[in-house]
């Protein structure tokens, strides 16, 4: 008896007429890891819901077939059965924490399971052990950083006693560090704990290794259902967006072809791509920044950006990335060195002058969504600007897009399409700085490689720069021409892409050791923090 | 969270008990010079356990909004019978005129709000917020889930708001405008995407809730907060403190009449009523926090 039958399983959210699930069939075994992966909006976090038993019955709408769990409906379990067996962990930590302190975070889910205390308290040490939270049980959820509130989370739904593990993007929001040691943790629960686990990624670099199936999502159809390796022949021919870089060329090889070291140098296309080095549009001379009592933020910055490049900014989280954008844009004053942005130091500038300077986009891009329609609100920066036209708003639209959609309320867009609107209206002034917080953040590859070809062109036809801070290296590495690593609020390295002759090269399996390395520091320092914050690193 | 914070946390029972009684009292009393000792008790005790930042800021509204009673109270209800100054005739209403009976209610009416703010805090020190959630949990479930919620929320809006503020200023809104309306008009999408994102928030957080199966059915509890000595010490101070207060309250000790003509401020023969009061509630107090340490 599988785990899960799914049949012919229809369902249409309230209000839709184009269903989020079309007639899905598939089993779930026991102890399998199942990799769900697919353009956004593609009805992946859909069937998660289902199978947690949150659709219909908490989101509404009008489902078909069935979903059978064990033998049985699942709509006929009862919900605190269903709960105790299946644990569901979404993207956002901050989203699902309820509890102030971690333990209890921990014995909230088995408290309202009605167990009792003893059993409670056995499952939070339990948990706290296999995630190495012991140390944090008595810490305030909201000062962990995001790899351990992730962690929490996890915890939380397993001291609950799930068996069945169902993870909707849970690394979108950690560094490359955080993300790592999760996606091990996940590998052991299922290898070491028979626990069957259910991943729902976007960016599959790290995750096909791990997998014992993959399922391929697209407009709420199951378009793959196979092993790893099928997967990587079959998106080869129907969505390489999906692949890694390094699975697409591997997965085109065929014996007889030549050993890519007999073939001489490789050419450079980083270095043939670099525009000739002009006057620099932002200059950081020796920036410092300090966030009230705490330790610098940033400790003497010093970058040049010139017109016409695009740079990424790596660094674990914590590292003081977001920071430097906001002194750059003028947000923040530095408390040491000066920032000239075109000749002009932003943080003295009123608010229209600094968006005339700068397009910021920040991490979350509902924070840009408040209009009626997809048009107002691309629009709302060039009013306040006093430079509205019509035409100029139609130009940004079609540049990202997005003109199909000019009537739409943007709230009720797809993330990828949200993105695209905050983006629209990041850039319609043509500001010659652009500054972007993690702008590939929750999309899938095929977005990627589109936000990474118009930032591009942006760079190009406008003469203007782009900053992009990311922690994912591989975009970085793709549509950077400069990538700067950030530490400690210091430059620890600024250097071309792809290119040096020293024999460093940045590329993306090195940046990302590297990245690894440090993130890992880093998430040690953190645990360190945390632990001397709470006082209990002795008993740590 | 120190070393100091996790040694300070009483039985929930206690410490509302405690900060129950110092609330009763502050309500009950209408002297205003009764009130000023007991405000200023509560500052001794808030003092001695966190630092004048958690205090500060709600110190200053709450001064100033005692103020504003006062000075309100004293503008448009001169009906005392002592007159301390007169002033002119403004437009259609009579001569200005200060009574002291008049600026004294006022005193001990304002004086209510900061000692009801400071006897908050002080009892959001002396409990571990955790404990006396679960500690309710058992009466009243969803009502304490809300408080917890709310604890959380307060946080994480701040950061959104700090968030949205960056990108309405890098979207030219006029929030830093110096003209007050401006500004205004300016932060209204800042609210209008908060109140937004907030919505989407309580709906992920419901389906969170919903996932770790909240509301389906009794609840335990965890809490494990055993009974000790200082809460005993703390319990005992305030009930002692409570019958002294009933037996007092009966005599009319504490309170004032402030018309038609002021009682004195000062009756010797309420004197050592509240000095015993006062005595009872800081010994439990400094001997409960001296055994905690």
């Amino acid at each position: 008896m599988s785990l899960f039958e799914i049949e012919q399983l229809t369902y249409y959210y309230p209000g839709t007429a184009r269903p989020a699930l079309d007639r899905m069939s598939l089993l779930f075994e026991e102890g399998e890891l199942v990799l769900v992966t697919g353009p956004s909006g593609g009805g992946k976090t859909t069937l998660a819901r289902a199978l947690s038993g949150l659709v219909p019955h908490f989101f509404g709408g009008t489902i078909g077939g069935r979903v059978i769990y064990r033998g049985n409906p699942l709509d006929g379990l009862d919900r605190r059965a269903l709960n105790a067996e299946i644990g569901v962990v979404t993207q956002d930590p901050e989203k699902q924490i309820l509890m102030t302190r971690v333990e209890r975070e921990l014995c909230f889910g088995p408290e309202n399971l009605g167990l009792p205390p003893p059993e409670i308290m056995r499952r939070v040490m339990e948990m706290a052990g296999l995630l190495g939270l012991s140390g944090l049980l008595r810490c305030r959820t909201d000062e962990l950083s995001g790899g351990m509130k992730q962690r929490t989370v996890l915890g939380a739904v397993m001291a609950m006693g799930a068996r069945i593990m169902i993870l909707d993007e849970p690394t979108s929001q950690l560094d490359p560090a955080a993300a790592d040691d999760l996606r091990g943790f996940l590998s052991r629960a299922r290898d070491e704990l028979g626990y069957t686990i259910l991943l729902i990624e976007q960016r599959l670099e790290h995750c096909l290794p791990m997998a014992d199936r993959v399922l391929f999502i697209d407009r709420g159809r199951l378009n793959f259902d196979g092993a790893p390796r099928d997967f990587c022949r079959w998106a080869t021919a129907h969505a390489p967006y999906v692949l890694p870089h390094a699975q697409r060329v591997s997965t085109a090889l065929s014996p007889g072809d030549t050993a890519l070291s007999a073939m001489g140098p490789h050419p450079d296309p980083g270095q043939q791509a670099l525009p000739a080095r002009s006057e620099p549009l932002a200059e950081l001379s020796k920036v410092s920044f300090t966030y009230g009592s705490d330790g610098p933020a940033l400790r003497e910055v010093t970058l040049a950006v010139s017109q016409g490049e695009v740079i990424s900014i790596l660094g674990p989280n914590g590292a003081g990335k977001s920071t430097l954008l906001k002194i750059i844009c003028g947000i923040l004053s530095p408390s040491g060195g000066k920032v000239t942005v075109a000749g002009k130091e932003p943080s003295r500038r009123p608010n229209r002058e600094k968006a005339a300077l700068c397009g910021y986009l920040s991490q979350n891009p509902d924070d840009f969504l408040f209009h009626e329609t997809v048009f107002d609100e691309v629009g709302y920066t060039l009013r306040n600007l006093g430079r509205y036209d019509d035409d100029t708003v139609y130009a940004a639209l079609a540049r990202w897009g997005i003109a199909h959609l000019s009537g739409r309320n943007p709230r009720e867009l797809s993330a990828g399409e949200r993105q695209c609107v905050a983006l629209a209206a990041a850039t319609i002034a043509s500001p010659p700085l652009l500054l972007l917080d993690e702008p590939t953040r929750g999309q899938d590859g095929r977005l990627n490689e589109q936000t990474g070809m118009r930032l591009t062109a942006f760079a190009r036809e406008r003469n203007a720069a782009v900053i992009v801070v990311t922690q994912d290296v591989e975009f970085a590495a793709a549509w950077s021409q400069r990538i700067v690593l950030l530490l400690n609020g210091e430059i620890i390295a600024d250097r071309p892409n792809r290119a040096p002759p020293d024999g460093a090269p940045f590329d993306p399996f090195q940046m990302s050791g590297l990245f690894c390395g440090q993130g890992m520091s880093g998430e040690h320092r953190c645990v360190r923090h945390e632990r001397s914050t709470c006082g209990d690193a002795e008993k740590a | 969270m120190n070393e100091r914070t996790v040694i300070r946390h009483f039985h929930p029972i206690a410490a509302f008990s405690y900060t129950g009684a110092l609330f009763v009292l502050a309500m009950s009393w209408s002297n205003p010079l009764w009130l000023i000792l007991l405000l200023a008790f509560t500052a001794t005790c808030l003092l001695s356990i966190s630092d004048w930042r958690t205090w500060k800021n709600s110190l200053s509204l709450s001064l100033s909004m005692a103020l504003v009673v006062c000075v309100v109270n004293v503008c448009f209800a001169p009906a005392g019978g002592t007159t301390i100054a007169t002033g002119r005739a403004i437009s259609l209403l009579d001569r200005s005129r200060i009574c002291s009976e008049a600026l004294l209610l006022g005193l001990a009416a304002g004086l209510k709000i900061p000692l009801a703010v400071s006897i908050f805090i002080l009892c959001g020190e002396l409990i571990d917020h955790d404990e006396a959630l679960s500690f309710l949990s058992r009466f009243a479930p969803k009502s304490s889930l809300v408080a917890t919620l709310a604890t959380l929320m307060i946080p994480r809006l701040r950061r959104e708001l700090e968030r949205i503020r960056t990108v309405m200023s890098m979207r030219g809104a006029s929030i830093d405008d110096r003209r007050l309306i401006a500004r205004i008009k300016a932060s209204r999408p800042l609210l209008h995407v908060l109140l937004l994102s907030s919505l989407d928030g309580a709906w992920d957080t419901a389906a969170s809730l919903t996932c770790r199966a909240f509301g389906s059915g009794k609840r335990s509890s965890y809490g494990k907060r055993m009974w000790g000595t200082p809460d005993g010490l703390l319990l005992a101070g305030a009930l002692l403190a409570l019958v002294l207060f009933a037996t007092g309250l009966a005599s009319g000790k504490g309170c004032s009449h402030f018309y038609p003509r002021l009682d004195p401020v000062v009756k010797m023969s309420d004197i050592p009523s509240l000095i015993l009061i006062l005595s009872i509630l800081s010994l439990a107090f400094f001997l409960a926090w001296r055994s905690k340490r």
